[in-house]
């Protein structure tokens, strides 16, 4: 049977979550060689501003990207949190900013909670890289795409000379993972 | 020699980072491509390290030697690869050529964009083709077209649309177009399916009759409708993409000879609501962003202009050309818009395949600056002096920038008339409908109904222009039509004139503003209670509720501050709680700060405070946007008294003088309402407003020469002195009590200054505050003389000791020194301090007889409780006469106690930090509940916020309790230190 697994990543917008999954993505498909798509939701309330994106990976071919049980699930606010928790599998990874109180009576295989927003700010010295700081962790803790490919997605999406900053947030993510109970 | 592979990578190495992905398709096929070719000896046949001009048959030689569908793929994509990365570099240097021997700039823009679009899609389109073919594996699909319906040259994503005919298996071609996105993703772009994903189910195409269905139910939103309008034919059936513009498209013409055009206006209503909100959106400080800026709002409009002027056209040069002949009188509009949208793709175009594929570009961050510089260079700017090339591109950039926005402005405005002519609400909102005899309709539900054919519409001016008419004949119709309706369906009604919220917050905003501004009856404020609510449940579903208040705080800080004024205090509520989520992006944090600040205004303010905040927001509705940034309203507050002198009218100065007054109220209200201790916020508010009474008496006399045509010589002779709070050094009291001294008995003159006073007295009152003339009762007249006072205060009566504390605790604010001496030597000296024994006895037995009461309101009030203002003032007096000092009655005076009372220093020291107590309590009771001086525990929460108590439930308690106990035992010191007080 096909393997099949679905990523989505929630915040607010500004947090880069469509630049996020496109990464993700890419790193699958290009480096990964594997099949990748992505969606996030379209139309005018989410114009500038999506607060969702999704990835599905797979070893065939993706018939329709659209996510309805999710395997990874990240989320940067509480609102997105508690907007689509539900729809995490009891066998899948919940990955939230420390800002977000996790209900204790969440079904996952595990949860993991760092300050991604924090770390943007204090240790990238701006909040916009909170995406590839999530990026760093979510290459540490996920067992799908690896984080050789991620980081070289990263680098084919940014602005030549910019490189260091963001591999230096890429590293916060990874350092994160480290420290809050991931396995980088 | 190096090989061709690196030689291209290092070619590549000009262009953006996104090219790494082609170098690493092609470096892990091309060894084995290049051999197949050798083997089958087609080498010769296909170009891999120049741009070819024969791609469709290259294509298909690489398919024909591949073996297997993995090797066709790889192979297929790789020659993409190729061909993609040559495509660039040939435009780059096409760039470099053209722009080097041509003049003109846009003009070679547009050639450049026209030519780098054709050879993108005709890169794809070939891909595209053949991955088809190899995904469709020979398979019975139906008839289908492929549409481009997106940007043409953007490499980022395609925006595709397909459309199928029945019959045929449509699951065999959606699995192929599925496995066509999943390669084209690995190995090209991504393709989007937005389109026919609307409209179709679990598909990536859908068919003709899908697409009517939704318009007829009206599902869908001009977004959608932007894309079918844009649709070019990519592959397929010419015949599918015929049918689609004929049955689909089309109807969003206008057609004059129709009686309705109803999906032309629902178009034009979207559009022109999406182009307001593009123009007034928040501008990035650090970013540009040529999408945003002019790229979609030319787009929009170019979509809406094709349409009214009958153009087929989906590329917007050569609809702008259409334009042109068909609309001739708008050609020098159209000429500033084609210019910009040259100028402005091709560097968008150039950055994105040069530095990043981010539509908001920072050209001073490190890194991009010097790309935004290649650039530059690239589009033929210098270097010149001390200005950078990317300085010149930037100007021209705004340059550009504002031409566009006043083409789109007059071309705009051409759409509304158009719409106006044609809208289906025409008898709705001339009431030609309702006035007829025998109609039973209803205005509401009939406008709702009339709008209900397409979501997303925002552009309601129109409607809006009726209801705000001053005749409000339309305005009492809709309310009347909205009463009329059962409550349930009222309800479902409201949510029709809400539902806008998603797609343009504002304007839902602005209606509702009308509807609340003119509510009058209890049905028209129902009305809009039940609107706001439901506005304000739109908003908290907005995915990014904090962007969208900030932008309406920006492009309409006084219809919002207007809003908040008008809502119910449950709406209130809800709204504030919006307010406070801090958004995650750093440059939100000032537009939210400014939010966070309004809504708290509007949510933990008194009256008091609000009748000056109003009036000084609708007259300066820039204050808004620095409601937290003290430094700079002080710059502003400084600037308007500055500017009096250079106003050439008496009554603009004195006009401009109260709007300083009342700015600087709000200043220094918003700095104790932030914390900031009382012993600041006290000589602030000193300072304005003596600088405002003496500039106001200098107004007045002046305005007073010119009236009756002469003036008389007052200056040695006119004194006025402040008395109570003001002489105090205390702010935000509510009144202003003034002595007048006139030194002279000649009838003209009193008469002369009384009608200066009179002037000064109307002034002050428009600020809000009474006048309150020490004596006035006695003697009639504003003005008092020397010899007046002297008798007043020379009989020997118990009341008298309250006249005297009013000359006693006076502050000279016009007057000479002379005067003051004369006021000293002739009333203080002889009538109080003489009988200071007497005043101090009168002052002791009138505090103890005030404290017989001791209910709960009483110690409630700060003012008039034991150990309260009134309390420390009176003490302050009896010490005043008994050392003989003329200090005002400040905390500087109890800091002279400390020093001439040193047995007691100690009190006066806890005396002074408990004013500082009380009078920030006061100050903040005033400022956020109310302006009385008895204070209610319930209403506490907010001051005990300002003063550190924190926020939760207890913080109000523990505020009252500290209030109790300090007063308590200030009573006591207070007491000690009056029994102790002898001459």
């Amino acid at each position: 049977m096909a393997f099949r697994y679905s990523l989505r990543l929630s915040g607010a917008g500004g947090h880069g979550l469509i630049q996020a999954a496109r990464i993700l993505a890419e790193a699958a498909a290009v480096y990964d060689d594997k099949n990748a798509a992505e969606s996030c939701s379209y139309g005018p309330e989410a114009r500038g501003s999506a607060s969702r994106a999704e990835i599905v990976v797979s070893d065939d071919a993706i018939d329709y990207p659209r996510v309805e049980s999710v395997d990874f699930f990240v989320a940067l606010t509480q609102e997105a949190y508690d907007k689509y928790i539900k729809e995490l599998k009891p066998s899948g990874i919940l990955v939230a900013d420390s800002s977000v109180r996790v209900d204790s009576a969440v079904k996952a295989q595990k949860v993991y909670s760092a300050p991604f927003v924090e770390i943007a700010q204090k240790q990238c010295s701006q909040a916009a890289m909170v995406n590839i700081v999530a990026l760093g962790f979510i290459a540490a803790v996920n067992s799908v795409i690896s984080s050789d490919s991620i980081c070289q997605a990263i680098l084919g999406r940014i602005p030549k000379m910019s490189e260091r900053i963001y591999l230096k947030a890429f590293e916060s993510g990874l350092e994160a993972a480290r420290r809050y109970g991931g396995t980088a | 020699m190096k090989d061709p592979l690196t030689r291209l990578t290092e070619r590549a190495s000009s262009l953006g980072n996104y090219n790494r992905k082609y170098l690493h398709i092609i470096s892990n096929n091309i060894e084995k491509l290049t051999s197949s070719l050798e083997q089958h000896g087609k080498r010769d046949r296909v170009h891999l390290w120049g741009y070819s001009m024969e791609i469709p048959g290259e294509m298909d030689t690489v398919l024909k030697i591949a073996s297997g569908k993995k090797e066709k793929l790889d192979f297929l994509g790789c020659y993409f690869a190729l061909q993609f990365l040559q495509m660039n570099l040939r435009l780059v240097d096409i760039v470099k050529l053209e722009l080097a021997t041509s003049a003109d700039r846009p003009q070679t823009g547009r050639k450049l964009m026209l030519e780098s679009g054709r050879m993108f899609r005709y890169l794809t389109k070939c891909y595209m083709e053949r991955l088809l073919d190899v995904f469709l594996e020979g398979k019975s699909v139906p008839d289908f077209v492929m549409l481009g319906v997106g940007t043409r040259a953007d490499q980022d994503d395609i925006d595709l649309g397909m459309v199928h005919q029945q019959p045929g298996d449509v699951e065999n071609l959606n699995l192929a177009v599925g496995q066509l996105a999943s390669e084209m993703f690995k190995k090209a772009n991504r393709l989007h399916f937005h389109l026919s994903e609307h409209v179709a189910e679990n598909s990536f195409t859908a068919t003709i009759e899908q697409y009517e269905k939704i318009l007829d139910k009206g599902f869908y939103d001009f977004v959608i409708v932007t894309e079918m309008l844009g649709a070019a034919h990519i592959l397929g059936s010419y015949p599918i993409y015929e049918q689609f513009l004929s049955r689909v498209t089309n109807r969003f013409y206008y057609d004059p000879n129709s009686k309705h055009n109803r999906f032309h206006e629902s178009y034009l209503r979207g559009i022109l609501g999406e182009i307001n909100s593009l123009l007034t959106r928040l501008k990035l400080t650090e970013a540009i962003s040529p999408k945003d800026d002019a790229l979609r709002p030319i787009k929009s409009l170019l979509s809406a202009l094709k349409l009214v002027y009958g153009v087929h056209k989906v590329n917007a040069w050569n609809i702008i050309d259409e334009l042109k002949e068909k609309n001739p009188e708008r050609r020098p509009q159209y000429d500033d818009l084609e210019r910009t949208l040259s100028f402005f793709e091709l560097f968008r175009h150039l950055y994105q395949i040069m530095v990043a594929q981010d539509e908001e570009i920072c050209p001073r961050e490190p890194g991009v600056k010097e790309m935004v510089s290649g650039i530059a260079k690239m589009l033929g700017f210098e270097k010149k002096g001390v200005v950078a090339a990317e300085d010149f591109l930037l100007v021209i950039y705004y340059e550009f920038h504002g031409k566009s926005i006043q083409a789109i402005d007059v071309l705009t405005n051409d759409l509304r008339k158009h719409l106006h002519e044609v809208s289906i609400f025409r008898p709705i909102f001339s009431g030609d409908i309702h006035r007829k005899p025998g109609f039973e309709g209803n205005l509401a539900v009939d406008f709702i109904r009339a709008s209900t054919f397409v979501k997303g519409i925002t552009y309601w001016d129109d409607f809006q222009e009726r209801l705000r008419e001053e005749d409000n004949r339309f305005y009492d119709e809709f309310i009347d039509s909205f009463d009329q309706l059962p409550e349930r369906l009222q309800k479902k009604v409201a949510r029709g004139f809400v539902a806008g919220t998603a797609y343009s917050p504002a304007s839902v905003l602005r209606f509702l503003v009308i509807v609340g501004g003119k509510a009058r009856s209890k049905e028209a404020k129902n009305v809009f209670s039940l609107l706001s609510a439901l506005f304000v449940d739109e908003l908290k579903a907005l995915p990014n509720v904090t962007a969208s208040l900030t932008q309406m705080l920006n492009s309409y800080p006084e219809t919002l501050n207007r809003f908040l004024t008008l809502i119910q205090w449950e709406t209130l509520t809800e709204f504030v709680r919006l307010a406070q989520k801090v958004p995650s992006l750093p440059e939100l944090l000032p537009g939210y700060k400014q939010l966070h600040s309004l809504a708290d205004i509007h949510y933990q303010s008194s009256h008091f405070f609000k009748q000056h905040f109003h009036k000084v927001l609708n007259k300066f509705p820039a204050f808004i946007k620095n409601l937290h940034n003290n430094d700079r309203l002080m710059e502003f507050t400084n600037g308007v008294y500055s500017d009096l002198t250079s106003l050439p009218s008496i009554s603009e100065r004195i006009e401009h003088l109260g709007d300083y007054y009342d700015l600087e109220f709000v200043r220094v209200s918003l700095l104790a309402m932030a914390g900031v201790g009382c012993d600041q916020t006290d000589a602030e508010f000193i300072e304005f407003c003596d600088n405002y009474t003496l500039s106001l008496y200098e107004f007045c006399q002046h305005d007073l020469h010119l009236s009756v045509g002469y003036s008389m010589h007052t200056q040695d002779l006119f004194a006025l002195y402040a008395t109570g709070g003001h002489a105090r050094e205390q702010g935000f009291d509510d009144d202003y009590d003034m002595i007048v001294i006139l030194d002279s008995s000649d009838g003209e003159k009193i008469d002369y200054c009384n009608k200066i006073v009179a002037r000064m007295n109307s002034h002050i009152t428009k600020r809000g505050i009474l006048p309150h003339h020490r004596f006035t009762d006695y003697f009639g007249s504003y003005t008092i003389s020397f010899d007046q006072l002297a008798d007043h205060l020379g009989r020997v009566e118990r009341e008298c000791f309250v006249d005297q504390s009013q000359i006693l605790s006076s502050r000279m604010l016009v007057g000479s020194n002379k005067l003051e001496r004369k006021l000293q030597e002739r009333i203080i000296e002889p009538l109080i301090f003489a009988r200071a024994a007497e005043y101090i006895d009168y002052m002791r037995s009138e505090m103890q007889s005030r404290h017989v009461s001791v209910d709960t309101e009483h110690l409630n009030d700060i003012k008039e409780c034991p150990g309260g203002l009134r309390d420390i003032e009176m003490l302050l007096l009896m010490y005043k006469a008994k050392h003989k000092t003329r200090d005002p009655l400040s905390r500087k005076f109890l800091h002279l106690l400390v020093e001439l009372e040193p047995d007691y220093a100690e009190q006066f020291r806890f005396l002074e930090d408990h004013l500082n107590f009380v009078k920030n309590l006061r100050d903040l009771y005033r400022l956020k509940v109310a302006a009385h001086n008895v204070i209610s525990k319930e209403t506490l929460p907010s001051v005990a916020e300002s003063m550190g108590y924190g926020e939760d439930d207890k913080a109000a308690d523990r505020l009252y309790d500290d209030y109790l106990e300090r007063t308590g035992l200030a009573s006591g010191v207070i007491n000690k230190l009056v029994d102790l007080v002898k001459t």
